[in-house]
């Protein structure tokens, strides 16, 4: 039977062709379209985390341009009004100066001495709440200014250390650095009761390390439940980019670790 | 006979609601679409002279080679595969694509020319080599533009959107009609009745599917206007 069948006809053999071809396209295509499909379904999830992470950055950044804000406030709060009160006391204590009899002169006078630095305190806690401030003297000069505030209130001794050279930082990115630094400082006053405190700045060739120490009483991080203070500094330092982390241990003092590249 | 005057009456209805929405968008490949099925129209109307051939007033061409309308549906044929071809590359953005199907065109254009001038049965039959050409590139042309579908944000519209109403009643058309058409010249009586059996219902019901898509799309796309239709500047 099969040494009779007939050659095949043109159309037959262009039918098979025909076919082939089809099905080839057919099978190309689809893995193409699953592929493309599989691509752009990627493209949209990484779209839509790229927009997520956005938003959250617009947020903490608004965050912090409320809480800069209320800063500025309260610092011109405390230098317009209360330092404009205690001046107005000091120009009373000087006319009661002139009237009251001499023993009391040695009283007054040291009444008149603790307004002024009360007056010089205030300016300064102004100084370091105002981010204008911060701005115009920079991070260093801030942190100084802190070091130096701190130390006058005889709770504890405090140091700050920089080496390497300085590299000059943005200045957006400057306030927040300090505002960090500044949130662990005053958390360390609050709750630490420590003795010591050294704050290190170091200018490596590509980041800056901050690292801060106290010999206070510390913490248990696994049992403190994240407070707002926590959080924002993590939440600041995650606007930086840069590397934040806090250890404690309850009667080892706590430390912070704060490494930020330059490159953001 | 009755399935050629239905599918006749179903060109004509796309065609006038083609025009319709060609009112309604107002858009370059629209205006091609619609001007296309006018063609169509055109040449199935024409085509119908066979009718007075065997009994009419037409009898003097028995036996010369304008006894069948072969020769007026493969410049058809052609035709119609490069709008095929064509149409879908308005749609397209990619310049690469784009390349890709100019290359196409060209390619289809030589192999057609050359299959209807060379094969020899330009009279008898359509020429099967570029209805599979054409088919191939008609298959190709709207796999591109289902890619560019898939990359940018028409395909949340697709409902309202011309081009994929022609692109599924191209495919299913093309697809389905191309292998009766490689046997065409076997369409005779004398030859082999089951296959003019065998090939009336076939062709009816893929041109019922074509127009019938081209109807309601039409209409379905004049309803409401596609906001991601036209991006591209016509």
């Amino acid at each position: 039977m099969f040494a009779q069948a007939e050659p095949l006809l043109r159309q037959e053999k262009l039918l098979i062709i025909y076919f082939v071809a089809i099905l080839l396209f057919i099978t190309v295509f689809s893995v193409v379209f699953v592929i493309a499909f599989q691509r752009r379904k990627n493209k949209f999830l990484i779209e839509r985390l790229e927009n997520q992470q956005k938003f959250e950055n617009e947020l903490a950044k608004s965050q912090i341009e409320i809480q800069e804000q209320i800063f500025k406030n309260i610092a011109w709060e405390l230098h317009d009004n209360i330092g404009q009160l205690l001046s107005v006391v000091n120009i009373q204590l000087n006319m009661l100066l002139d009237k009251t009899p001499e023993e009391h002169h040695e009283q007054i006078k040291e009444t008149k001495n603790l307004v002024s630095e009360t007056v010089q305190e205030v300016r300064n806690l102004s100084k370091v709440l105002n981010n204008d401030v911060v701005l115009k003297n920079g991070l260093l000069n801030s942190l100084h200014l802190e070091i130096v505030r701190f130390n006058k209130l005889n709770f504890l001794e405090a140091q700050c250390q920089v080496t390497g050279d300085i590299v000059p930082i943005k200045s957006s990115n400057e306030i927040i650095i300090f505002r960090i630094v500044q949130e662990f400082l005053s958390n360390i006053i609050k709750h630490a009761k420590a003795k010591k405190l050294i704050v290190l700045l170091n200018y490596k060739d590509n980041s800056l390390e901050i690292t801060a120490k106290d010999d206070g009483v510390g913490f248990d991080i696994s049992k403190i439940t994240q407070n707002s203070g926590m959080e924002t500094m993590k939440s600041r330092a995650g606007l930086l980019k840069a590397d934040f982390s806090i250890i404690s241990k309850p009667g080892k003092g706590t430390s912070l670790y704060l490494n930020y590249p330059y490159g953001n | 006979m009755f399935t050629a005057i239905f599918i006749h009456i179903l060109e004509w209805l796309a065609f006038f609601t083609g025009i319709f929405y060609y009112k309604k968008s107002k858009s370059r490949p629209a205006f091609y679409l619609v001007c296309f099925l006018g063609i169509t129209v055109f040449v199935e109307t024409l085509g119908l002279y066979t009718i007075f051939v065997y009994n009419g007033f037409l009898e003097g061409l028995q036996g010369t080679l304008l006894e069948k309308n072969f020769w007026l549906y493969n410049i058809y044929s052609i035709v119609s595969y490069l709008f095929y071809i064509s149409f879908f590359k308005w749609f397209l953005v990619s310049p690469r694509a784009v390349r890709v199907m100019n290359l196409l065109t060209a390619i289809f254009v030589i192999v057609s020319l050359a299959d209807n001038l060379f094969s020899g049965g330009y009279f008898y039959g359509f020429m099967p080599i570029t209805h599979i050409v054409g088919t191939l590139f008609v298959f190709m042309s709207i796999a591109f533009y289902y890619l560019q579908l898939l990359q940018g944000n028409q395909i949340l519209e697709i409902r309202k959107s011309i081009p994929f109403y022609v692109s599924v009643g191209a495919l299913i058309f093309h697809l389905c009609s191309t292998p009766l058409f490689i046997y065409s010249s076997y369409f005779k009586n004398s030859i082999d009745p089951g296959f003019v059996s065998l090939y009336i219902p076939i062709i009816f019901i893929v041109n019922l599917i074509l127009y019938s898509i081209y109807i309601i799309g039409f209409l379905i796309c004049s309803h409401k206007q596609n906001p991601y239709y036209g991006k591209k500047n016509y």
